[in-house]
């Protein structure tokens, strides 16, 4: 009887370990990670899966991504090299946790958002944020965003024409079409984050950048990741 | 309040400063905490985003980080209106540290509360350091513990609290130091002469 009893015991000793090498095998890919492929750039399967979290009212987040698009080129090389997939993560978090809750916060993610929709994330967020920081952050400093949150939804309505966004852009924009979307994303990043811009490069994380950083100061962050 | 006292109290701290900058022992005190307090002010421009490169990219990229702050303190590659406060600041800080050296070396009762303050000071700056509106700053994981997400909340009104706490605290040490320096430094002239006023003052 004690024979019997040792020899199941070993044997579900043996299940349980088995599964849990299974498990830990079976890994998501970067595909099924990603909130919303839109959002992001380079291959889907990349070796390199880097995230970026964001908010257009962040003025480091703003400093950061500016660089970014400062070095277009450099920058899309640099991912195509490396193997890298980027994905930003944008919501409207200093709304819905911040201290200010700049309501522009919540209405530059619902532009994006409704760019988004269109297939035009990419060259909406250029023109957001290359717009943000040379008319706010890049005069006035981070203290610029309260200067900025004067502004309507009109501004980011403004904005996505520039880039060929027409009416059902703005009646997105006016009717807060994905604010659902943008709040449960907002409280996802709530889980893992405390402050913005917050980068999760591979295993390498960090919450911060220097508001007056080059694009040699943004690649120390591509870097960690890679050496993570 | 007397605001003529107050005045006349910092016009003799003021004195009390310059007295003591032509102490050798002031340069002691002073040199060093400027440059390690601009040096951390720096580090913390980002939050804590330099501490973690540092951790994950080893030594050369954190000499270079480390080398690229430490000559921010001097405005090199600094935009003016950020380098200006973190230079004020460090200035203020490493003064107050001169004069209680010098002190110190002059009184030596008193001096661990004075350096307890100067900690303080420090402390509370640090703690203000960042973007407040992003989360970054070093109280908002600290107040995050206490009050979960909340804390991102109250992390900007609390930022800037501590960090006027410690300027005020700070210009409030340096009056009373530098008074109480120029107070010591006068008296020791005085007693170097024998205790005698000059002729010209004699009855």
């Amino acid at each position: 009887m004690q024979k019997v009893f040792r020899t199941l015991g070993v044997i579900a000793i043996i299940l349980i370990v088995g599964a849990a090498i299974i498990t830990s095998m079976v890994k998501p890919s970067n595909a099924e990670k990603v909130w919303d492929p839109e959002t992001t750039v380079g291959n889907l399967e990349a070796k390199n899966y880097f995230i970026v979290y964001s908010d257009i009212m962040c003025p480091y987040c703003v400093a950061f991504e500016n660089i970014l698009f400062e070095n277009e080129e450099r920058f899309e090389r640099y991912i195509t090299e490396n193997d890298i997939l980027l994905e930003v993560r944008l919501s409207d978090f200093l709304y819905e946790f911040g201290e200010v809750h700049a309501i522009n916060s919540r209405y530059s993610a619902e532009a994006t958002y409704c760019a988004k929709n269109e297939g035009k994330f990419w060259d909406y967020y250029k023109i957001a944020i290359t717009t943000v920081w040379n008319d706010y952050y890049k005069k006035s400093g981070k203290d610029a965003y309260s200067e900025l949150d004067k502004k309507d939804k009109s501004y980011w309505i403004k904005l996505g024409k520039k880039v060929g966004l027409g009416e059902d852009f703005e009646n997105c924009v006016n009717n807060d079409e994905p604010l659902e979307e943008i709040i449960e994303n907002a409280k996802k990043t709530s889980k893992l984050v405390s402050g913005m811009p917050f980068f999760k490069f591979n295993k390498f994380t960090s919450s911060g950048f220097n508001p007056d950083g080059d694009w040699e100061d943004a690649l120390l962050f591509f870097q960690a990741g890679l050496e993570s | 309040m007397n605001w003529r006292k107050w005045l006349d109290d910092f016009i003799l701290a003021g004195k009390g400063v310059l007295l003591a900058t032509k102490e050798r022992r002031f340069w002691y005190g002073f040199i060093p905490s400027f440059l390690f307090f601009g040096l951390l002010m720096n580090l913390l421009s980002g939050g804590t985003s330099k501490f973690s490169l540092m951790f994950a990219l080893g030594l050369p990229t954190s000499l270079k980080i480390l080398g690229e702050s430490f000559l921010g303190i001097f405005g090199y590659n600094q935009p003016f209106l950020t380098w200006l406060p973190v230079f004020f600041i460090s200035l203020l800080q490493g003064t107050l540290i001169g004069l209680i050296v010098v002190l110190w070396e002059k009184k030596r009762e008193q001096n661990a509360a004075n350096l307890e303050k100067a900690g303080i000071i420090t402390g509370l700056i640090a703690l203000g350091a960042g973007c407040p509106t992003c989360g970054t700053t070093l109280i908002t994981p600290l107040l995050g513990a206490i009050f979960s997400t909340g804390g991102l909340a109250v992390a900007g009104t609390i930022s800037t609290i501590v960090t006027w706490l410690a300027i005020i605290i700070a210009i409030l040490s340096l009056k009373r130091l530098g008074l109480e320096t120029y107070v010591i430094i006068i008296n020791e002239k005085y007693m170097k002469k024998g205790g005698k006023c000059k002729k010209s003052l004699e009855p």
